[in-house]
């Protein structure tokens, strides 16, 4: 039973939590969440090493699915270690919270498992239940309910989009089964019938990933909900849609329209993404554009899978993950006081209140921007070097251009949180543990970089497992 | 050709004018409770969608997806309905052209 | 054997990280002590890891320190090593050996500021991501030094970020440099897809190899690409035509910053790595005509606009720009060594005047401003003299040092093997920049040491000379500005000076294997003339008159005629109407026939070119380009939860479209 661990690890979170909620256990919540994400993380690094078949095959534990456990289990930790600040949520609904978000991480982790449509569909259903909720779990009359209603019409349509396709592949294959779509499907790609059954499920998955054009819902969710909800929606989704959409793009290699597709959507994310993150004045918003930007750099991957274009997307989406992570993080200890958004002149004099987390948000935003050294640089690297690879030399010039354009408004939150005016923002001091913490997510940033072959070889070989 | 025969087209037709009305519902109705209904509607143009490959292609699991979708739509509109009152609560009416607060 | 080179970074790294970690608490002595001893240990290796290097044979001269294999994704694999040869080794020396007494000079001048820690702490940032760009042993590393001196050179620029201009300043630098940065990344791809590498020592030999074998020809477009793309990279970091506009603006940093990045090490980045790149520029030689006359056309440009500047920093900022240019025009006639041999000296006495204008500014109580100045010799004697020094260095008079390098570099120009005709263009432009150079940099010592004070009173009573820690850089900078030249003697001097034992030119000697390849291919491919000596004498004698007479009219003006400049200080630019009145008919036709053009000229090239076109199109141009971009974008996130819906569907549409147009 070792190769459900990871699995099993967060239903039991998920049910204390649920029992927690009706009061029959005495321990702190907070306590608990810390234990829990804690165990996560190391049922997962236990469960790299078994592997196994379930359901009728139609859930595969193997070192593909195992990789992405990891990198979701490793961001539910710290999205738990931030939940122990809970400033913009609810207090009275802690163990709802805590309940909702490990229910949600346990819908991801089984959709990366998955390997026939239909669980595919109903683990991600999982996970996007939870969200629409913890959405409105705000504090005080902000714009949780819109957010949240945006939420769940987007997602709503988003998944009977993806249902249609999917009924549109299983009429022309006859399975829902990956195995057999793959030898049956790809010939067929020019009926358009299989085209727009494809096209619709990737376009779910897009939704996931808040790529353009699915990521419309992305900013105003960011902004409305509260900051330890947009921390976990802005990380742990986009491992799950990444895996989701290679194990997709994976079957109709070869196939020349699918990576051109593929790559102007990239672009046109990329390029979207940067132009409207320019202009903002809300940290939450800049991130959300920032997000649809990033989208595009991961799906850059997928148009050379081969090529080391796949290693390179799972490479850029851990490491965009943890710098997600580490970005809300500080933006948690900045919120509490905004109605809906947190301006980003809220981080003047960071510098001088918190000077751990105003390093840790420097390598960070500096990470996000593809400056080297950091694991951003790397990232985008080996992302824009597999598209070089491919013959999409155009991709390559667009994403070194985004690139640039990107990292003017990064080093704009940069400068701000170095300035400090006199007029300090109260900063609460973070304790010891969250200190720590943001240490070494900053020190795994720039190690990375510098280091970036461990990772990447971790990909490599899971990738292999989806191969063979 | 029998004119009383139906064949598997006739219900993708209907599937995908029931999909369209749903998506146009989405897109035009001003109501949030009625924009969940049309979600609905695409929900059951996916059904029949399945149902009739199903048949047609005499596989069960296309059957057996159905009642899936039943549940997975039915959490679905329990989510929302339950956002939808706490937002009616608040602003005291469900039309979607209020939600707009947040822009840019 | 050389596997300790990795502790020239690693000291300043230290350094910065205890300086920015927990530089606040320890108090200011603990934190210059930190600062200058981590540079000054990085000196110290570089030293000992130099003499390492002149023990081995001229050939054998490389030391590489492998330190860890960085990426590898299939055939692309990039190591992090360090590889201390000829070029890289004279630039370390001139990087960690000015940075340290610049690191002194500073605990000088800073220490009255109250974020001195963070100061330090940059300072000692930019010196290690320094380190990495000269002994990175591929594009890659260097690359990351690239970037991360920019960063450097960005939170520097924007340090005393309360004033907007110096955040505007600040943001103005950022924006050029990425368009360069752009330039210089595509430069890579293209290069590794070509040469399937970015190491120095696969990517020259190969290129090499392909071209010995017949399989890449003299100017493959290729390689002229790749040259010209990198060469974009230099124009932003080097500051030259048209992404120079960011120097002038970047002496809003601190002083000591202007003389450490923006005159001696960093702002010479480009030139290094064209001389890096010698063998790929010498294999383009439509490339390596267009960077020299690019470098021309700058060194001849902002010499001009520097005329009329009264800030004593944009007098040199201006002055840097040209004097980059005449870098570029060494490296760009394939006088590799030339470019770095004035890469050198140029740093000693750039960084010289820089601090010397420093130490003035400090005494000045901060006023920039020339016109305020005036008779300052007599309160400041060490700072005077050092700046003479440094002046006539600049200015190019034997023997100092500025002489040895111009002068090579032009009578390079002049001999420009691949391009004979426009080597002689590029010549006379440099060399009537060579004499604007020496125009406006004494007017600068004019106006600021000679004469009558024209500050303030209280400014009068506070002139004071610096303390030893900011006058004793100065005096080691001015000797080498005055030395430096010695060790690259051209041969005929060096035979006239001895005929049995020739003087040996032994900078050109030392830095030979790094170019000998380079050197030969122009011998086979280029067009060599062998010109007689007394040409290359009448060509020197010319270029000393020239700066000469540079000197000459800037007396004239203004120590001579300077009694009238309380009237030109009412009208500012209006020096001519004044002379116009003036009663020597000489003047006159002097100032018809000189000065009236180049003024002009100077005003025209510095409101319109360069502030109109450059600045306002240019720089501000993409900004308010991204900006109404980003406005427009931002409408169609109108809030409206259907419009989203639509504009999804709308590209789930337009996708499908596509995927089924498409063949």
């Amino acid at each position: 039973m070792l190769s459900l661990l990871p699995e099993t690890t967060l239903a039991a979170a998920a049910l204390f939590f649920f029992f927690k909620n009706l009061e029959l256990f005495k321990l702190e919540s907070k306590k608990a969440v810390l234990l829990f994400g804690l165990a996560a993380a190391s049922a997962s690094v236990i469960g790299l090493f078994f592997h196994g078949e379930f359901f009728n095959g139609a859930y595969r534990v193997d070192n593909f699915s195992r990789f992405f456990t990891l990198l979701i289990s490793f961001a539910y930790m710290i999205a738990c270690i931030i939940f122990t600040r809970l400033k913009e949520c609810d207090q009275s609904r802690v163990d709802e919270f805590f309940f909702f978000t490990s229910m949600a991480a346990l819908g991801l982790v089984m959709a990366v498992g998955s390997v026939e449509l239909m669980s595919m569909f109903i683990a991600l259903e999982v996970s996007s239940y939870p969200m629409y909720i913890i959405t409105t779990f705000r504090k005080g009359l902000g714009r949780q309910f819109e957010a949240s209603v945006k939420y769940i019409i987007f997602g709503a349509v988003s998944t009977a989009l993806m249902l249609y396709g999917i009924s549109y592949i299983y009429g022309l294959s006859g399975s829902t089964f990956l195995v057999d779509i793959a030898s049956t499907l790809p010939p067929k790609l020019g009926n358009p019938m299989a085209a727009l059954g494809v096209l619709l499920f990737m376009g779910g998955l897009g939704y996931k990933l808040a790529a353009f054009p699915f990521h419309f819902w992305a900013p105003d969710v960011y902004s409305g909900a509260a900051s330890e909800v947009t921390t976990f929606i802005a990380a742990l989704p986009k491992i799950t849609a990444t895996a989701l959409l290679i194990r997709i793009a994976h079957l109709f290699t070869g196939i020349e329209i699918v990576p051109l597709t593929i790559s102007v959507l990239a672009v046109l994310s990329m390029t979207a993404g940067n132009l409207m993150a320019l202009g903002q004045t809300g940290l939450k918003r800049l991130l959300a554009y920032s997000a649809v930007s990033h989208a595009g750099f991961i799906l850059v991957g997928l148009i050379a899978l081969g090529n080391g274009g796949a290693q390179a997307a799972m490479f850029y989406a851990s490491v965009y993950a943890l710098m997600s992570l580490a970005a809300f993080m500080v933006a948690v200890e900045a919120s509490g006081r905004d109605p809906v958004d947190i301006p980003i002149e809220r981080l003047k004099g960071l510098w001088r209140k918190s000077p751990v987390m105003a390093v840790m948000l420097t390598i960070a935003l500096a990470s996000l921007a593809g400056l080297p050294p950091t694991a951003g640089f790397a990232g985008k690297l080996f992302l824009l070097i597999s598209a070089w690879k491919a013959g999409f030399e155009w991709v390559v010039i667009a994403g070194v251009i985004n690139t640039f354009i990107g990292i003017y408004y990064y080093l704009k939150v940069i400068k701000t949180c170095l300035v400090s005016d006199g007029r300090e923002n109260g900063f609460a001091p973070a304790p010891f543990y969250l200190k720590a913490a943001s240490v070494v997510m900053a020190a795994t940033m720039i190690l990375l970089g510098i280091f970036p072959n461990t990772l990447l070889d971790m990909a490599g070989s899971a990738f292999r497992a989806l191969v063979m | 050709m029998d004119i009383t025969t139906v064949t598997l087209n006739h219900y993708i037709a209907l599937s995908v004018l029931l999909f369209g009305l749903g998506t146009l519902g989405v897109l035009v109705r001003r109501n949030t409770l009625l924009i969940f209904m049309s979600i609905e509607l695409m929900m059951n143009a996916v059904n029949l969608m399945l149902v009739a490959f199903s048949h047609y292609k005499a596989d069960l699991s296309g059957q057996v997806m159905v009642l899936f979708i039943y549940a997975v739509a039915a959490g679905e509109v329990a989510v929302g309905l339950a956002i939808l009152i706490a937002l009616f609560r608040h602003l005291k009416n469900v039309d979607i052209n209020n939600f707009n607060i947040m822009k840019g | 054997m050389a596997d300790y080179l990795y502790l020239i970074p690693l000291f300043p790294l230290i350094g910065f990280l205890i300086n920015g970690l927990v530089g606040k608490r320890i108090g200011k002595p603990m934190v210059s002590m930190i600062g200058c001893l981590s540079v000054g240990s990085a000196f110290l290796v570089s030293l000992l890891s130099f003499n390492e290097l002149l023990q081995l044979d001229p050939h054998q001269r490389q030391l590489v320190n492998h330190l860890w294999t960085w990426m590898s994704v299939g055939a692309f694999k990039v190591e992090v090593n360090f590889l201390l040869d000829q070029l890289s080794g004279v630039m370390i020396l001139v990087v960690t050996g000015v940075g340290f007494l610049i690191h002194i000079y500073s605990t000088g001048y800073m220490h009255e500021d109250e974020s001195y820690w963070r100061y330090f702490a940059y300072l000692n940032m930019f010196v290690f991501f320094m380190c990495c760009l000269v002994l990175g042993a591929n594009y890659l590393v260097m690359f990351v030094g690239w970037e991360g001196v920019g960063l450097a050179s960005y939170l520097l620029i924007g340090f005393w970020y309360k004033g907007m201009e110096n955040a505007e300043a600040g943001k103005k630098a950022f924006i050029v440099n990425r368009i360069g940065d752009f330039g210089f990344a595509l430069g890579m791809f293209l290069m590794f897809w070509t040469f399937g590498s970015l190491s120095y020592l696969e990517v020259f030999p190969k290129a090499l190899h392909l071209f010995e074998q017949g399989h890449l020809l003299l100017n493959a477009p290729v390689v002229v690409a790749i040259c010209l793309l990198l060469f974009v990279g230099a124009t932003g970091k080097s500051a030259q035509i048209p992404l120079y506009v960011w120097l002038p603006d970047a002496m809003a940093g601190p002083t000591p910053v202007s003389a450490l990045i923006h005159a001696a090490t960093m702002v010479t980045a480009g030139v290094y790595m064209v001389a890096r790149s010698n063998i790929l520029y010498t294999l383009a030689p439509t490339a390596s005509l267009v960077v020299a006359l690019v470098a021309a056309a700058t060194a001849l440009f902002a010499a001009t606009i520097g005329i009329l500047q009264n800030d004593i920093k944009k007098v040199l900022a201006y002055s840097t720009v040209s004097q980059l240019g005449y870098m570029f025009i060494g490296v760009g006639v394939t006088a590799y060594w030339a470019g770095i041999f004035h890469l050198m000296t140029h740093a000693f006495f750039k960084a010289c005047l820089f601090l010397c204008s420093g130490s003035v500014i400090h005494a000045m109580g901060g006023d920039q401003d020339m016109r305020n100045m005036g008779g300052l010799a007599k309160k400041m004697p060490i700072t005077y003299v050092t700046m003479l020094l440094a002046t006539l260095a600049i200015a190019g008079l034997p023997p100092l040092a500025g002489f040895f390098s111009k002068d090579e570099i032009l009578w390079k120009a002049f001999t420009y093997p691949y391009f004979p005709a426009m080597g002689k263009i590029i010549w006379f432009m440099g060399t009537l920049g060579a004499g604007i150079t020496a125009f406006y940099m004494f007017r600068l010592i004019f106006m600021t040491f000679h004469g009558d004070f024209r500050g303030t009173p209280e400014q009068a009573h506070h002139l004071h000379e610096s303390p030893p820690s900011m006058t004793v850089p100065l005096i080691i900078l001015a000797a080498l500005s005055v030395v430096g030249g010695w060790i690259g003697i051209p041969h005929l001097i060096g035979h006239a000076l001895n005929h049995h034992s020739p003087v040996p030119n032994l900078f050109e000697t030392f830095l030979e294997p790094v170019f000998e390849h380079s050197e030969h291919i122009v011998s086979t491919k280029g067009m060599i003339h062998h010109y007689p000596a007394w040409l290359e004498w009448s060509l020197m004698g010319l270029s000393v008159a020239v700066a000469l007479g540079g000197i000459a009219m800037a007396f004239h003006i203004y120590i001579r005629r300077f009694h009238e400049l309380p009237a030109r200080l009412a009208k500012q630019y209006a020096i001519h109407y004044q002379l116009v009145y003036n009663k020597y008919y000489v003047d006159e036709i002097y100032y018809y026939m000189f000065v009236l053009p180049i003024y002009y000229l100077s005003v025209f090239l510095w409101k319109v070119v360069d502030v109109l076109c450059i600045d306002k199109i240019g720089v501000n141009g993409p900004g308010w380009l991204v900006k109404r971009v980003s406005a427009g974008t931002s409408l169609i996130h109108d809030g409206y939860m259907q419009t989203y819906g639509a504009y999804m569907l709308l590209g789930l549409v337009a996708i499908l479209a596509f995927f089924l147009g498409y063949r």
